[in-house]
């Protein structure tokens, strides 16, 4: 075939841009290059997959001779991070023609361990709300990742771990040979919970401040800003503390702008 | 950087963390001038937007801020203790938090030594979170319906000049007493339009309809007194 594109995206500050992942092959000297503006985490992707792919049971291109070139798409877009490496392993193989599958519709994210296992990524959530937003129908991503992903209706979640997983899943060459379709379970919609935290600090457990008290409760209901200031040891920090009790619990919708926020700063910890 | 956010990439800071939630400083006169000078785009605007040559990304940073401070860096200025400080020193504590920034804090608090006779185990006579959170609750819910047709808006503190005029109408009587305390107290336009929304909240929490004069009059007793800052 020698063309094949896959889908993935690249996050843009708390939003993502659906990327095109197109890998060409031609006969030449063994060559490698990605292009479209790609850090170095996304350059070494070249060795990631090779090993990930050899490991897989696949053909490398390291060891063929031949020019490969792989496009992420659009090249204005400056690409970052590993995540590329599951799109690029399973475009590369399409398009030497050792697996097979239907690209349309599925978007894929992931870094890959030189043994072809998937390590998690970061900005799950804004990836899943780009590929929802422009209409894919499966998503596929690290497992770890998947209950993140979950939380975002309208297109089913595959959590996988491994390259090969993904290719007996998805390959119909691989059904052809084995006669069975291998199935991985869609991710279940992760449902917002809360949780009943005790926390640390309850206004009762100060002693007197009832002014400072009766300005959080002000600080609280209409979220305003306040500086408190006194000596050292009269109980701001313990005031502070005690504030955190007063919030009303996140509605749905700002779960998900939250934890989206740091899912991005790779604050999200599961 | 850390705390607006930044680097090659922008990417989000402490501000936009703490999204949705509380940003909580402690010692704030000592964070560095450029990072506090930073505060007044997320403090006005709820968002923080970063310009760098590979682009510019605004982020999210509503929250609430609470800045702790102390008089003076040896904490004493202003009580029965001996201030150890120069006054050179005092004075530069004092100005470390510049005029625009205080017009952009909504409340004051004076947190004083509590007296020996208020310290006690006995919390029976004291509210518990949890009653203190109904009330809150509840004044959030009424701001919920006030600003149904505005869904940029969630609390009182996030309204405009124009929303301000709309949905917090004044009596003749309550305006009167809010422009005398103004002219008064040499409130700039932004500090007078911070007490209305607070005394807005005020009402809330009392569940009253209408902004009434000591609404008014207890949202300007949490404005800095000018010998302080």
């Amino acid at each position: 075939m020698a063309f094949a594109k896959t889908y993935s995206a690249q996050t843009k500050g708390l939003n993502a841009h659906i990327i095109d992942v197109e890998v060409d092959l031609s006969k030449g000297l063994n060559a490698f290059s990605i292009v479209g503006l790609p850090d170095k985490a996304v350059e070494e992707a070249r060795d990631r997959i090779g090993s990930a792919i050899k490991n897989s049971g696949y053909t490398s291109p390291k060891s063929k001779n031949q020019k490969t070139i792989i496009s992420l798409a659009p090249a204005h877009i400056k690409k970052e991070g590993a995540l590329f490496d599951l799109p690029m392993a399973l475009a590369y193989l399409l398009s030497s023609e050792e697996i097979s599958f239907d690209t349309q519709g599925k978007i894929f994210f992931g870094e890959l361990s030189l043994d072809g296992k998937l390590r998690p990524i970061k900005g799950t959530l804004p990836l899943t709300i780009a590929a929802k937003k422009s209409g894919f129908k499966e998503l596929y991503l690290p497992k770890k990742n998947a209950q993140e992903a979950a939380l975002i209706e309208g297109l089913d979640i595959f959590g996988v771990e491994s390259l090969e997983e993904v290719i007996k899943h998805l390959s119909k060459k691989r059904g052809e040979e084995t006669g069975e379709i291998y199935p991985i379970d869609v991710q279940k919609k992760t449902h917002v919970q809360y949780k009943k935290t005790k926390h640390a600090l309850d206004f009762a457990d100060i002693s007197g401040q009832e002014t400072a008290k009766r300005g959080m409760e002000i600080a609280a209901a209409g979220k305003h800003n306040i500086a408190l200031f006194g000596p050292p040891g009269t109980g701001k920090t313990m005031l502070s503390k005690a504030f955190a009790g007063l919030l009303p619990v996140f509605s749905e919708s700002e779960v998900i702008e939250t934890t989206g926020i740091h899912s991005v700063a790779g604050a999200l910890e599961n | 950087m850390s705390v607006v956010g930044g680097g090659t990439h922008p990417k989000p800071g402490e501000v936009t963390l703490a999204h949705n939630g509380v940003l909580f400083m402690d010692e704030f006169p000592e964070f560095e001038r450029r990072v506090v000078e930073a505060l007044r785009e997320p403090l006005e605007e709820g968002e923080v937007s970063i310009s760098r040559s590979k682009g510019t990304e605004r982020f999210p940073a509503n929250f609430i801020l609470i800045a702790a401070m102390n008089p003076c860096p040896c904490g004493n200025y202003g009580s029965e203790k001996e201030c150890s400080c120069s006054p050179t020193r005092l004075m530069q504590y004092q100005r470390k938090i510049s005029g625009p920034i205080v017009d952009r804090i909504d409340m004051w608090i004076e947190v004083g030594k509590v007296e020996h006779k208020d310290l006690s185990d006995d919390t029976s006579g004291r509210e518990k979170t949890e009653e203190i959170k109904k009330r809150v609750e509840k004044a959030r819910a009424i701001q919920e319906k006030r600003f149904e047709k505005h869904n940029t808006l969630s609390t009182n503190s996030e309204m405009g000049v124009k929303e301000l005029k709309k949905l917090t109408p004044l009596s003749e009587e309550v305006k009167n007493t809010l422009n005398s305390a103004a002219a008064q107290m040499g409130l700039s336009a932004r500090a007078y339009h911070r007490i209305i929304k607070l005394a807005r909240t005020i009402a809330d929490l009392e569940g009253v309809e209408n902004i009434e004069e000591k609404h008014i009059l207890e949202a300007i007793q949490y404005r800095p007194r000018q010998k302080q800052y």
